[in-house]
């Protein structure tokens, strides 16, 4: 991006995942290979073949919300709280109630709403009426619904993909450009995407970016689990999500929320905002082949990385890690090692790729977010985070994993992918703080 | 900073009145209103309400397979028959290479139908036993259901029915995300990211869930009328654009979000205007016709109103508001009314409206006859978001 226009550099960022209430608890764990992932506590997960998950600890929720926004936690899913308290670790290390002109700060995020919960609709199931004995026609008996309190229709708010954006909005008072993006595993990244496209072209100075998932529910598994996405394969919760490992059988679900506060170059400067990195370029595709299936020969994710680097104007030769999306399914691995190659040619046998992922899970609509931010992270202290769970080599993942070891290693420039179900691929290219 | 106008080079519409501009635009010169009292059985727990269905389209009418028709909801086949729609106006669509494509949706909330779940939700004995629901209806689940709770599924399943492999987003919900998706489509083609720009906005399908949401909104007056349909625009580099296929100019646009209540949502309107002005290089003076938001419900009518009459003070533009037609299509809103206020620009004409408070303020239907050049589009989406366009015509 910098050769396009104006400069995009990140002046805070925070987070929320399985790991850790904030980023430095979450990067010190995942720097001594330790795994977030436990037997489900949310929900009972009897009768199904995966019942683990990467679940965040509700104190350090409770610990880290902020009192002055209480008075929207009626609209606030769990989601939406564990974005406002992302947001506000990013806000207060930016500095973010110092900029003056708030119609200049916007907010994208990437965000699915609250899923329908079977208890919800167990409980207004005796309100359905079948019309002439057709149980599945028929109509909602509203009125006795309401009197009788039967559901509470702040539901149908929390409900909204949108709900995370609107909630920060306010509770930051952010009133410039506001986007909520739903591209599945994608939505994180494209948030921080877009948001420095706005920035770039002038549309904002300071964008609210990130993502946030709480699907560890009944409904939020289960799609994946008749569609076999999920790992059931595992001899403890801890090893089962193992990234390019030849005995990787799927994803583990994961919840988060990831935070940046980016701005343009000129503006953190003109202010004396500490520079945490920069956003140098993003790329996004679409994969056009099937809902379920990642295009075998990565043309997607491809196209992302590639893009990425015109985006930022940098060579492939300059990028000297990539934190791969890497979810621990069998299709997903082998594409993207295939893509790296393809974008990398002989240099991506050097190249270091690790998955986050191993630890923390799969955290969706988060992900892009919060894997960026480790990203940086990693570029501030020099360190690039393992593959945990790397043990059996597969023939078809011959890449450098970084297995299940931190490596002390200066770098500089990054990029980080991120590949949604139903096809959608974004890759932001990332600068380390010394850049900017 | 003015921005150089984009061409407009496509367009596609699915409403009420059927497929097409050609079918909007008559049904609103007519002034024959497509909303209906809805009598589908599942809304009867409702006050009576009036709605703009758009027909069920079917599958092999936008080339879906069953495999893929059975991934579809109604909102999937909407986005799907507008594509198709863009592509047989614009052959520059239909020739392109997917990568050079760049699609941006945006998306209503999309909710699972009762029936897909009341099946199991039986089997569980006697409807309220959660542990024989694990145990006994989960099997009666369409195994593809979940699919139905990404509302990005329908988009990706256009990018696949026509390989459209660009950079993309989906944005949800409601009108302020189509506005963005109709704005980075722009900035697509304007910036050279690719060759085409493709924006679509599309509402959701009508069911109680949608009603009920609406309802909680504060939109309980009669006024208020939910309608069904799609919108998509295809944006083209000024120097790539076939002239003869231009149909019109996007000048410049704005989104702007009020936060508080009393005064704000006005002067959200009224900044979001005139941002989209400025980045046009007109005054208000120089807009002919202006495409309200005029959703009919009270507040923001009034706050729209008001705005609009502090933009123009004396200069009174012809006035245009879609809703009393089509019902309003939220997510489908900003690309149907850009749609239609380029086709009232290019026919010199103003249908006449109703139902919005700030058409008062308004020149008469035909008063600007004939000499229409530029249009501003006013948009408001859910929880304070507003967004305007500043369209020209084509000639």
């Amino acid at each position: 991006m910098a050769a396009r226009g104006r400069r995009v550099v990140v002046t805070g960022y925070g987070a929320m995942t399985p790991l850790g209430g904030d980023v430095a608890s979450t990067f010190e764990a995942m720097r001594e290979g330790r795994s977030g992932i436990d037997e489900i506590s949310r929900f009972s997960p009897e009768g199904l073949p995966c019942r683990i998950a990467g679940e965040i600890e509700d104190a350090w929720l409770e610990s880290r919300e902020d009192g002055g926004g209480r008075r929207l936690d009626k609209f606030s899913t769990r989601g939406a709280r564990m974005m406002r308290a992302a947001v506000s670790q990013a806000a207060k290390a930016a500095r973010l109630g110092e900029v003056a002109d708030r119609r200049r700060v916007g907010v994208a995020l990437g965000s699915h709403g609250d899923h329908p919960q079977i208890e919800e609709l167990l409980r207004i199931f005796p309100y359905w009426k079948p019309e002439n004995g057709d149980p599945l026609r028929g109509g909602w008996d509203v009125k006795a619904l309401r009197s009788r309190g039967a559901y509470d229709l702040m539901t149908f708010f929390r409900r909204k993909a949108d709900v995370a954006t609107s909630v920060v909005a306010l509770d930051f008072d952010c009133r410039g450009p506001t986007a909520s993006i739903c591209s599945a595993c994608a939505a994180g990244a494209q948030a921080i995407g877009e948001s420095a496209r706005l920035i770039r072209d002038g549309k904002a100075d300071v964008m609210v970016a990130g993502g946030c998932e709480a699907a560890i529910s009944y409904v939020g598994f289960l799609g994946f689990v008749l569609l076999t996405a999920l790992a059931e394969k595992y001899e403890t919760p801890q090893t089962a999500s193992r990234p390019f490992d030849r005995r990787r059988n799927g994803f583990v679900m994961s919840e988060g929320a990831g935070a940046m506060i980016l701005e343009g170059c000129d503006h953190a400067r003109a202010r004396g905002a500490e520079i945490l990195g920069e956003v140098l370029g993003y790329g996004d595709s679409a994969d056009a082949f099937r809902i379920t299936d990642m295009h075998p020969k990565g043309l997607g994710a491809i196209f992302a990385m590639k893009r990425a680097l015109a985006d930022a104007g940098v060579s492939p030769g300059s990028v000297e890690y990539v934190n791969a999306h890497g979810t621990s399914t069998p299709k997903n691995d082998v594409t993207e090692t295939r893509a790296v190659k393809e974008v990398f040619g002989a240099r991506a046998e050097k190249l270091p790729i690790s998955s986050n992922k191993s630890m923390i899970g799969h955290t969706i609509g988060a992900a892009g977010a919060i894997e960026a931010i480790l990203t940086l992270e990693g570029m501030r202290r020099s360190e690039i985070l393992p593959t945990i769970n790397y043990q059996h080599r597969d023939p078809k993942c011959d890449l450098d994993y970084v297995p299940n070891e931190t490596r002390r290693r200066a770098h500089r420039v990054a990029l980080s992918n991120s590949f949604g179900f139903g096809g959608q691929n974004a890759c932001l290219c990332l600068g380390g703080p010394g850049r900017a | 900073m003015k921005l150089p106008p984009l061409p407009i080079t496509g367009v596609g519409l699915i409403t009420a009145a059927g497929r097409g501009v050609d079918a909007a635009w008559e049904a609103l010169r007519a002034g024959r209103s497509c909303l209906a009292p809805d009598a589908d059985p599942e809304l009867a727990g409702f006050a009576p309400i009036k709605t703009a269905r758009c027909a069920r389209i079917a599958p092999e009418s936008i080339g879906a397979d069953h495999r893929a028709a059975r991934l579809m909801g109604h909102h999937a086949r909407m986005l799907l028959a507008a594509v198709q729609e863009a592509i047989a106006d614009a052959p520059a669509l239909a020739d392109a290479a997917g990568e050079e494509v760049a699609f941006f949706a945006g998306m209503d909330s999309f909710d699972p139908a009762a029936g897909d779940l009341i099946g199991a939700i039986r089997e569980s004995e006697d409807g309220v036993r959660l542990d024989h629901f694990f145990s006994e209806g989960i099997d009666r689940i369409p195994p593809l259901w979940p699919l139905g709770l990404l509302n990005a599924i329908g988009f990706s399943q256009a990018a696949i029915r026509h390989q459209f492999r660009g950079e993309n987003a989906v944005f949800s919900a409601g009108a302020e995300a189509a506005a963005r998706a109709l704005w980075e489509a722009a900035d697509s083609a304007r910036l050279g990211k690719a060759k085409l720009g493709l924006a679509a906005g599309v509402s959701g399908a009508i069911s109680a869930r949608m009603i009920a949401r609406a309802v909680k909104r504060g939109a309980r007056r009669a006024a208020f009328a939910p309608g069904e349909g799609a919108g998509v625009v295809l944006f083209e580099a000024a120097e790539e654009a076939d002239p003869g296929r231009i149909r019109g100019w996007l000048k410049g646009r704005a989104s702007v979000r009020a936060l508080g209540t009393g005064g704000g949502l006005a002067g959200a309107i009224r900044d979001a205007a005139e941002t989209a002005l400025s980045l046009s290089g007109l005054a208000p003076g120089e807009i002919d016709l202006l495409a309200l938001h005029g959703a009919g419900e009270g507040a923001a009518d009034a706050a729209e109103a008001e705005a609009v009459s502090a933009l123009f003070g004396c200069h009174r533009p012809c006035g245009l508001a879609t809703k009393g037609v089509f019902g309003d299509l939220w997510g489908g809103s900003p690309a149907l009314d850009l749609i239609i206020a380029l086709r009232a620009l290019a026919e010199g004409e103003a249908p006449s409206s109703r139902g919005a408070e700030a058409l008062r303020f308004c020149a008469e239907p035909g008063a600007g006859r004939g000499d229409m050049r530029n249009a501003l589009v006013l948009l408001q989406g859910f929880d304070g978001a507003c967004a305007a366009f500043v369209v020209g015509r084509s000639a």
